[in-house]
């Protein structure tokens, strides 16, 4: 085992190659199907030490162990319980393959299953299953650990702290990454970067994936972040099938090609993954030689001129904040304090406002959240892991745990996949040894509180006092200044008129002193009137401070704005984008949305008829309520325009210029304007006798058959029944054919409509049909749903159709055939 | 069931075209404005970030006793379309994924509130998300079948599609442990939440030639 330094040491010296593939390489060599590699190649050691010796006469310097599936899980599925033993045995296989000179990684996987909150795997029990692996490496004589192939942030995490909880060996941690240049589970290289590097991996980088010319992108996103040596293992090429063999198609001269470039990207440590043999490493090693590229000047970890950066994680996206990048605004609300509805929702264990919280601070402009559970009658620290498990699937946002419990604090950190931000650390004695080391251990960022034991210092400089000397003690565990943000300590300026000047210049002083600055505005204004406004030009006034994340109710009238505003006037917001997009507003939609509206502008008719068109309801009241006005008469507006128009609608959507959201749009405006006019209609005018619409309408029962739940294909039927004047008797979907025959019998229907999304409950269509029959009911049925036919609907006298609109069309065929009425404004 | 594996708290992806024809847009026919497009878009979005995307992978050996059936951890099942799909194949993958109980609710909000234009969108939104998940876990059974010199066959298949009988679902259900991700088979065969869906794919070793495959799914 070297020891960490060393590797580091020599890293710093210039780039490392790795080895190619294993797995492919024992195929070739004679690997069965169905066998467990690992195990395989401990029963034949010489094939096992021939591939890596060639590895090593190729030029690799770093070499893995074959222990990819030698974790427990893996090993039980071919009923090994040793896995110390294995891990240790191949350990040593290798190690006297390859003797002393060559870097041994111990190789580490995926255990298959997913570690919550992304799978059933408990975090703890993940973490012990990788921990016995890396024991057996360990004792078998691994110089570092390699934890290789994760497409699950989580379990990449739970190995890592197995890993480290073992001793604290150099560890390598390669993700896989799709072509959209995420993880399968979505978290982009540079989430997994900002988490794993900050919770303690000593190299990061991308494993499989792709081929090098992908991989080399997303390497390039990753180098600005990197604090630690990057790796590269592309594979030969994407697989591609070819007569029946999966192939990688890139050939060693090609890929070898490729190595300068990967260390120009910043990496020091590559090789090959899927498909790549010893030729492919010989040949990036030719290259790398005669391109020079072999030092330390282009590693990424070590490039001098870049920014500081404060990053933070959620297991999807990376969150970075540069000296020049626009505020962050943290939302504060999932917090139960003084918040009703939420505080009976997490007492009740449930997290659905949490999510919907999440989703409208998200919407209104917060870059995270805070999350608090600090409440009387709850266990705060399974609240909040609670709300971390929901947050992770339902939002992409970095989490800030908000706790005054040291213990909290730290399950919480320890579940999070990601990098957190811990609210807050401050000098009060006890905590802070208490909680600092969790942190580091975690590396957490933290905000940190300017307190001493005797309450808030006074003047900047005093709380500047306060936070080198925190620092200096984070420091010693490995922060540094970019990881944390300074809370500039807002009191009231009611009652400490000073106060908010001393605010302003601590932040100045901690930018200064390259820390990041956060505020929680709202209090400055307590005790006072039109407090929006105080803490809107306090905010405008913290930023030209430096101030770089603010906790506050993102939704706020004032914030939102002020917020933007001062980040285009700091030069946060370059050509103003993310300003006019906020006030830009909406494209104009009206005119451009069909061009079919008739002329418009002033003329009512052209007005209602483009309003139903267009789907819109509340110009539709508009133009209705400025015809009446007008002198128009309500029947007029129904059966002249109205009907016309959505009778235009029906036949834009048979062309297929309309689809269905158009569709439902201009029924539900349509439906609104019936609702306008009904009352107007009812009060009999001269000469209405024989008016269509006073007759009575035509009626028709609607439902989804019994033991189905498919509602919405019928609702739709429903909707645009109404809208062509019938009357319609809606009973909901899984109505047994009991119900749907009383509704009959009571409402004496012209027509029964029945819906029915699967094979397996059409049966209860004909049912009904014969039990309406029976009770001696006449209505036609009509039948209809994913899965219904013609032929099949005809098979027992019922009538079909395939769409709301086919279906009123075949209703008013089906009364007018009966004398019912009159052929409908259809025909 | 050993070798089960459980994915929750999914990322839901929302896959905009084709949700779009999902809805009946048909390219160079229908009218739909870049503004409209947006709202479209956005209301899509909403759908699919209410879906508590979750599921369930397992791999099992399988034989076909008989040109239609196939018989797989301890269950038998009558079809030539799933036989001819497993064709050249000696595993295969069960899989399942659901959008969650909340969505459904959501959804029968919209409809009772009679927002029935949001209620499609809504609809066919995380109808195609939940979908697109299958599409997902193959990718990622891929990814490790990679490592083994194997790969899925080229088609999954549904119990509900050809002659493969809807209850062959009770199996699934079953097999993958579904109820511990709260979806159930009612008495109907129909999966709640409704924006579930159940698959089998077939698992090919990557060494059998293209006329092994063609002779076997004779
Ligand atoms: C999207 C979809 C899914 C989605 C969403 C499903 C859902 N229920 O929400 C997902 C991916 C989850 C899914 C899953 C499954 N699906 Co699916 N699915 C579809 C698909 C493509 C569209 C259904 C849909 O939502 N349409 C949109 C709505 C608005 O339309 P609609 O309900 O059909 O209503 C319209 C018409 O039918 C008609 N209509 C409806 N009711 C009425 C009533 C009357 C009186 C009239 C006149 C007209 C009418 O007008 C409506 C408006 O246009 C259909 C195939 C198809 N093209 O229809 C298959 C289909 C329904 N699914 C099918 C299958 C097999 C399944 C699964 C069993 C597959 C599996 N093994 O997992 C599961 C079962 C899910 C469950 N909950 O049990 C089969 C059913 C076959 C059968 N044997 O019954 C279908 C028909 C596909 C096929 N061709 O084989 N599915």
């Amino acid at each position: 085992m070297k020891n960490k330094k060393e590797i580091l040491d020599r890293l710093k010296k210039g780039a490392l190659l790795l080895d190619g593939a294993m797995g492919t390489e024992l195929q070739k060599q004679g690997l069965p199907g169905g066998v467990s590699p690992e195990l395989w190649a401990l029963e034949h050691p010489q094939v096992l030490s021939a591939i890596q010796r060639s590895y090593r006469e190729a030029g690799s310097q770093g070499v893995y162990t074959c222990t990819f599936g030698a974790n427990p899980v893996k090993l039980g599925d071919y009923h090994r319980e040793d896995v110390e033993g294995v891990n240790r045995d191949l350990a040593r296989i290798s190690r006297q393959a390859l003797g002393e000179t060559i870097l041994l990684g111990g190789d580490i996987s995926s255990t298959g299953r997913f570690v919550e909150p992304f799978g059933d795997l408990p975090f703890e029990e993940a973490a012990a299953l990788f921990r016995r692996q890396a024991r057996g490496l360990w004792e078998g004589g691994v110089d570092f650990f390699v934890i290789e192939t994760q497409i699950d942030i989580q379990e990449a995490r739970a190995a890592l702290l197995g890993v480290k909880e073992i001793g604290d060996p150099f560890t390598l941690v390669t993700m896989t990454f799709e072509k959209d240049g995420r993880t399968l589970n979505g978290t982009t290289p540079e989430a997994a970067l900002i988490t794993l590097q900050s919770l303690g991996a000593d190299a990061v980088g991308i494993n499989c994936s792709t081929g090098p010319e992908e991989m080399l992108a997303l390497i390039r996103r990753m180098a600005p972040l990197a604090r630690v040596p990057l790796a590269a293992k592309p594979n030969a090429g994407m697989p591609r099938l070819e007569g029946g063999r999966t192939v990688f198609p890139m050939g060693p001269e090609e890929f070898g090609r490729f190595a300068p470039e990967f260390i120009r990207a910043g990496v020091s440590l590559f090789g090959g993954c899927c498909g790549t043999t010893p030729e492919h490493i010989r040949r990036a090693r030719e290259n790398l030689q005669s391109a020079g590229s072999w030092g330390s000047g282009e590693a990424a970890f070590l490039r001098k001129d870049r920014p500081k950066v404060f990053a933070l994680s959620s297991a999807r996206e990376a969150l970075v904040s540069l000296p020049g990048s626009p505020l962050t605004i943290i939302g504060e609300r999932i917090n139960p304090t003084g918040k009703k509805a939420l505080q009976e929702e997490l007492k009740a264990g449930k997290t659905a406002l949490v999510s919907r919280m999440a989703r409208e601070q998200r919407d209104a402009g917060a870059g995270m959240l805070d999350i608090n559970a600090g409440m009387p009658g709850i266990n705060e620290g399974e609240t909040l892991l609670r709300i971390i498990r929901v947050l992770s699937a339902s939002s992409s946002l970095p989490l800030c745990v908000d706790s005054d419990n040291p213990e909290t604090v730290e399950q919480a950190i320890r579940l999070y996949p990601g990098r957190a931000l811990v609210n807050s650390l401050s000098g009060e004695p006890g905590k802070l040894e208490r909680l600092l080391p969790a942190l580091a251990k975690y590396g957490s960022a933290f905000i940190l509180l300017p307190l001493t034991p005797g309450g808030i210092p006074e003047t900047a400089p005093e709380r500047m006092a306060v936070v080198r000397e925190i620092f200096n003690r984070a420091q010693g565990l490995g922060y540094r200044e970019e990881d944390i943000l300074v809370d500039g300590l807002v009191m009231t300026v009611s009652s400490l008129p000073n106060a908010p000047v001393q605010t302003l210049e601590t932040l100045k002083l901690a930018r200064e002193a390259g820390f990041g600055a956060v505020l929680g505005l709202s209090n400055v204004s307590f005790g006072l009137p039109a407090r929006e406004w105080i803490n809107g030009a306090f905010l405008a006034m913290a930023c030209a401070a430096g101030l770089s994340f603010a906790i506050a109710n993102p939704a706020g009238e004032i914030l939102g704005p002020v917020k933007a505003a001062s980040d285009l006037l700091l030069g946060r917001d370059p050509r103003g984008g993310a300003f006019l997009k906020r006030f830009a507003g909406l494209p104009a939609k009206a005119p451009e949305a069909s061009g079919l509206g008739a002329s418009g502008g002033g003329d009512p008719e052209g007005g209602i008829t483009e309003a139903i068109l267009n789907g819109e309801k509340e110009s539709l009241l508009q133009e209705l309520g400025r015809a009446l006005e007008g002198g128009r008469k309500p029947r007029d507006l129904l059966e002249g325009i109205m009907i016309p128009a959505i009778l235009r609608v029906g036949d834009l959507f048979d062309q297929k210029k309309f689809f269905l959201p158009q569709l439902m749009g201009s029924a539900e405006a349509m439906q609104e304007g019936f609702a306008f006019l009904e009352p107007l209609l009812k009060s009999p005018e001269p000469g209405d006798g024989e008016s269509p619409s006073l007759r009575r309408p035509p009626k028709v029962v609607l439902a989804t058959v019994e033991g189905d739940i498919h509602d919405i294909g019928k609702n739709i039927v429903a909707l645009l029944f109404r809208n062509y004047g019938f009357q319609v008797i809606d009973l909901g979907k899984d109505v047994p054919g009991e119900r749907i025959a009383e509704a009959a019998l009571k409402h004496r229907p012209d027509l029964v409509g029945l819906s029915a999304l699967m094979t397996t409950t059409m049966p209860r269509i004909p049912e009904t049909a014969a039990r309406l029959k029976s009770l001696g009911l006449g209505a036609p049925v009509l039948a209809g749903g994913a899965a219904v036919t013609r032929e099949w609907a005809e098979s027992f006298g019922a009538y079909y159709a395939a769409d709301g609109i086919q279906a009123v069309r075949r209703a008013q065929e089906l009364l007018a055939a009966a004398g019912k009425t009159e052929e409908g404004p259809a025909s | 069931m050993k070798g089960l594996r459980v994915l929750t708290s999914l990322r839901a992806e929302l896959p905009f075209k084709e949700t779009l024809i999902r809805l009946g847009y048909v390219k160079q026919k229908s009218l739909l404005s870049a503004g409209e497009e947006e709202a479209l878009r956005a209301e899509a979005e909403a759908a699919v970030d209410c879906l508590d995307l979750k599921g369930a992978i397992l791999r099992l050996p399988f034989s076909l006793s008989g040109p239609a059936t196939v018989e797989a951890g301890g269950c038998r099942w009558q079809s030539r379309d799933l036989a001819r799909s497993l064709a050249g194949c000696r595993e295969l993958c069960l899989m399942a994924a659901t959008g969650g109980a909340g969505f459904s609710e959501q959804l029968d909000r919209l409809l009772a509130a009679g927002e029935m234009k949001k209620a499609v969108i809504w609809n066919a939104a995380a109808s195609e998300a939940v979908d697109a998940a299958l599409d997902r876990f193959t990718l990622l059974i891929n990814r490790e079948l990679v490592k083994e010199g194997k790969r899925t066959a080229p088609h999954r298949f549904s119990p509900g599609f050809g002659d493969l009988d809807l209850w062959v679902q009770k199996d699934l259900v079953r097999l993958l442990n579904l109820e511990t991700l709260g979806v159930r088979l009612n008495d109907s065969c129909i999966l709640t939440p409704e924006k579930s869906v159940t698959a089998i794919i077939g698992i090919r070793s990557g060494i059998m030639s293209n006329e092994e495959i063609r002779e076997e799914s004779k």
